[in-house]
């Protein structure tokens, strides 16, 4: 394993006896098959179906003519489809941005702290992950609503004059977003940071770093394989996010999934449906591929990966 | 010099803990939102609260919320199962293998997180409906719940085992143990924070799932968040906050009972 | 080489084991002969079937009708376009639109007077609007919802609509709906335009839009506009404005320039085991006894001719057929045409 420096000589094994981890890697990778079956059969093979025939025209329900590009000139020709697409990648990255700082700071408290309001803040924490979507947005829908609770205090104070249209607007969207998605990254970074040795940074603090700078050249380093999930995790939850978008979009704005669903249900114009279906998953794929080769480039020699 | 590096870390932590409350804030006040609108009387509340009323908890509690959730809380904890066994054996077998046959695998494996749900909703029933047979039922949403549950039990389990030096197995194993038992005393306690983790996020991915679901139901499975979904698509009534409430605090009793035998923060990760 | 299978093992039993238990716990129920399922909307419209339909029906055939509540009309006429018309219901409620697209998509059973008798007693546009492929079941139509306090006499056009003495509490409604569509079709009526030249439609909107209270995507998302009472005028389909103008201080009308219809329609699959009960329950729903009673428990318009209703009923739905011949009902192939189209400019001009 080439990223654990002190490791015990390889002398002590028992002479006659396989190594496991070593000569078994084989026998090991097969414990992935069992799962990597199941979502080849219920998700790959299935969705992969369907983008196929991006590819193709469709006639209402059924696949004629022949192979064509044209689902995707058609959607990239389209002015409002561009627009739409850079706004779904840049709410998408907005939301996993905020996760990150709001999660590491989350995450950093519950797992370095010892204060008794540690196993609140959890409950907390997971509270939005554990009530249904619709309501969840109900909740934000009541809040931020032109006649909703923020703008009458907002008003009764004398804070605006007038209402401000939250509903409907990217704000909204990324607000709610962030609530729900959250947890995801709290969780993932919380895991990372506890697998780091706080000993290294009580011994930067030692030779005189500040909490920032130790935090900045110590913590941040070693916990970035769980930053990178948490983005990761964030950012493709976001673009594929519908119901959260619906609701709180006040159906004005539109994303990726947003136009997905219209395409499928409303205007049943498949190929097109298809092909934004494929257009998210290969900007999905670019992302995590990006972030992990980052990741893999940055390695901290001596840190497990 | 140092007195002052003393005070700007005071002000860092007090500002930390500033932000802290906030976003403690922002997290919570929606879902006291939810939670007020269920007792109060009006069907679409005012502010500031005045009165009080149990009427929509008299409509939540009833046969016909209580069995979606009932079957929901079914749905998703076989889902939790398959996912835990099938996601940490897939984590663990990445864990132990090279990195580019790693990163095809766990690529695979989370991609069912990377497409919009709602797609992989309507391909599996194009998908099944190809092959004649009217599938739907409470096994087709479970096999489609556990697509979405292993990609975080992976993550979550793998996480847990970044930290975990093969070489420790490997001495176990050198000093005499079994294979059986360095895998029950050794991987799986180290493992075990991860697989906490993976369920409990599989099982509300899976309680809660709206999405994915959208097609997959039927009859004999029309989830909780559907059959709340399908009822809003009509009419909103305060008597979902309580149905929702309802559900929301089994899955917290799940996570206190759990807290009962690990500490709560180990509950989510770590060790 | 002992025990190597430590974890391999132990892993396959357990997978084992939850597998078989998984699917003997699975729950499946058996359709005999004597069972139709019917999908359609959920929550107080289901509780009006069972009453009105499904528990006469069966105490005169024998026929138990099992009801599914789901989404929208749209959402349950993808699920038979994703099932080749074999989907888990015999029968479901659309609107005419779905109807049109049946037809063309070939998935829907073709319903004659034969299978149906009583569809003889159905004005001609209706039976039209059904393409043969199913039957029209009640007809709504987009009225101008106003609040009482601002209107000494109810608002006889649609032009209060962009009046800028009310705009500030317009409501708009998302094209993903019909009635954002048919509010799309109104505004370019009343702008010069028409069904095939929207654009001054369009322009009516994005102007009115600045001032709007809001964008509901569902007609259940402007309750809190009439409960706070901060919406003006804006249209709504009098069957649910029928219920809100008891509780709210708003009341409905027909303008005096007519307005659009919404067809609600039955539609079999084409592949549905069930027809024969399926035209049973269609043919019963179109008994004017049963369609006396769902008109007044749903507040909508009968579909077929000759029922006497009360005044005030007569007067609030489209009842007689002089009312009928005042409401359009939008072309649903130029609709299903021009639908993504709309919605597109619909978020350009509302944004």
């Amino acid at each position: 394993m080439r990223t654990v420096l002190t490791s015990p000589t390889k002398a002590t094994s028992v002479p006659g006896r396989p190594v496991p981890g070593n000569n078994k890697r084989r026998s090991k990778l097969n414990l992935g098959l069992p799962g990597i079956i199941w979502v080849l059969a219920v998700c790959a093979i299935p969705t992969a179906v369907m983008l196929g025939t991006s590819f193709f025209t469709y006639e209402g329900a059924s696949v004629t003519g022949p192979v064509t590009l044209e689902n995707y000139t058609d959607l990239f020709s389209d002015s409002y489809f561009r627009s739409v697409l850079l706004d779904t990648v840049w709410m998408a990255a907005a939301v996993g941005v905020i996760c990150l700082i709001l999660g590491t700071l989350v995450a950093h408290f519950l797992v370095r702290s010892n204060s008794r309001l540690r196993g609140l803040v959890i409950l907390l924490v997971i509270l939005p992950l554990v009530s249904s979507v619709v309501v969840r947005t109900y909740g934000w829908l009541v809040l931020l609503e032109n006649g909703g609770l923020i703008n009458s205090v907002a008003m009764d104070l004398g804070l605006i004059d007038a209402p401000i249209a939250f509903i409907g607007s990217r704000f909204a969207v990324i607000i709610g977003l962030v609530h729900v998605l959250l947890p995801f990254s709290v969780f993932t970074i919380m895991s990372s940071l506890q697998g780091v040795d706080s000993s290294l940074e009580r011994a930067s603090r030692d030779l005189g770093a500040g909490p920032v700078a130790t935090f900045r050249r110590i913590t941040i380093p070693l916990i970035a394989p769980g930053l990178i999930s948490g983005f990761i995790l964030t950012f493709t939850i976001s673009i594929g996010a519908y119901a959260t978008v619906a609701v709180l979009g006040g159906g004005s704005l539109q994303t990726l999934a947003v136009l997905v669903r219209e395409r499928m249900v409303t205007s049943l114009e498949w190929g097109q449906a298809a092909a934004i279906a494929a257009i998210i998953l290969v900007i999905g794929a670019f992302v995590v591929g990006l972030l992990l080769s980052f990741s893999r480039k940055t390695r901290i020699p001596g840190v497990s990966e | 010099m140092k007195n002052n590096r003393g005070s700007i870390a005071r002000a860092g932590n007090a500002l930390r803990n500033v932000l802290l409350v906030l976003t403690m804030f922002f997290v919570t006040v929606p879902m006291l939102v939810v939670v007020w609108t269920s007792i109060q009387p009006n069907t679409y509340p005012k502010f500031p609260p005045t009165q009080f009323s149990l009427k929509w908890w008299n409509e939540a509690l009833t046969g016909e919320w209580m069995r979606p959730l009932a079957l929901s809380a079914e749905i998703a904890g076989i889902a939790t199962i398959i996912s835990v066994i099938l996601g940490s054996a897939a984590a663990y077998a990445l864990a132990r293998s090279n990195s580019r046959a790693r990163t095809m695998l766990e690529g695979f494996l989370t991609s069912p997180l990377l497409l919009p749900e709602i797609v992989i909703s309507l391909a599996v029933l194009q998908f099944i409906s190809m092959f004649g047979g009217s599938w739907l039922g409470p096994e087709l949403l479970i096999a489609a719940h556990v697509t979405i549950g292993i990609p975080f039990v992976v993550r979550t389990v793998g996480v847990s085992l970044v930290g975990v030096d093969p070489l420790w197995e490997r001495a176990a194993y050198d000093l005499g143990a079994s294979r059986l038992r360095t895998f029950f005393t050794i991987t799986l306690p180290l493992m075990k924070s991860g697989i906490f983790a993976g369920a409990l996020f599989a099982f509300i991915m899976s309680f809660n799932n709206v999405e994915l679901s959208l097609f997959l139901t039927s009859r004999s499975a029309t989830t909780l968040p559907i059959k709340i979904l399908n009822y809003m698509e009509f009419e909103y009534s305060p008597s979902l906050a309580a149905v929702a409430v309802t559900g929301m605090a089994g899955i917290l009793l799940i996570a206190v009972i759990a807290s009962r035998f690990t500490r709560m923060t180990d509950f989510i990760g770590g060790r | 080489m002992r025990r190597r299978k430590g974890p391999t093992t132990v892993f396959a039993l357990a997978l084992t084991v939850l597998l078989s238990a998984c699917t003997s716990t699975a729950t499946s129920s058996d359709i005999d002969g004597d069972v139709l399922v019917v999908e359609g909307y959920g929550a107080e419209y289901a509780e009006i079937f069972n009453e009105v339909i499904a528990e006469p029906f069966k105490s005169e055939t024998g026929i138990t009708v099992e009801y599914q509540g789901s989404g929208s009309a749209t959402q349950r006429y993808a699920k038979i376009l994703a099932s080749r018309g074999d989907p888990d219901f015999d029968l479901t409620i659309l609107t005419d639109v779905e109807l049109y697209q049946g037809k063309s998509d070939e998935l829907l059973a073709p319903v004659t007077e034969e299978d149906v008798p009583n569809l003889d007693k159905q004005p001609q546009k209706l039976r039209e609007a059904a393409h043969g492929f199913g039957a029209i079941q009640d007809v709504q139509y987009v009225s101008l919802m106003f609040n009482k306090k601002l209107f000494s006499s109810p608002p006889r056009s649609w032009k209060v609509l962009s009046e800028p003495k009310y705009r500030n509490g317009a409501l708009i409604f998302n094209p993903s709906g019909m009635l954002g569509v048919h509010q799309i079709l109104l505004s370019a009526d009343m702008a010069g335009g028409g069904i095939n030249d929207t654009q001054p439609g369009f322009t009516q909107l994005a102007k009115l839009a600045s001032y709007a209270a809001g964008t509901p995507g569902t007609s259940a998302e402007a309750v809190p506009f009439m409960e706070r009472g901060e919406a003006t005028v804006f249209p709504y389909l009098d069957g649910r404005a029928a219920i809100y103008s008891k509780t709210t201080d708003y009341d409905f009308t027909l303008p005096k320039e007519g307005s659009y219809g919404l067809l609600g329609a039955l539609g079999m699959p084409a592949e549905s085991p069930n027809k024969e009960a399926g035209y049973k329950l269609m043919n019963f729903w179109l008994r004017p006894d049963i369609q006396k009673q769902w008109a007044e428990s749903y507040n909508v318009g009968p579909a077929i001719s000759g029922i006497e209703f009360s005044p005030e009923f007569t007067e609030k739905h489209i009842v007689t057929p002089e009312s009928l011949e005042r409401i359009k009902i939008a072309d649903p192939g130029t609709v299903q045409e021009n639908r993504t189209d709309w919605s597109k400019q619909w978020s350009e001009s509302v944004r």
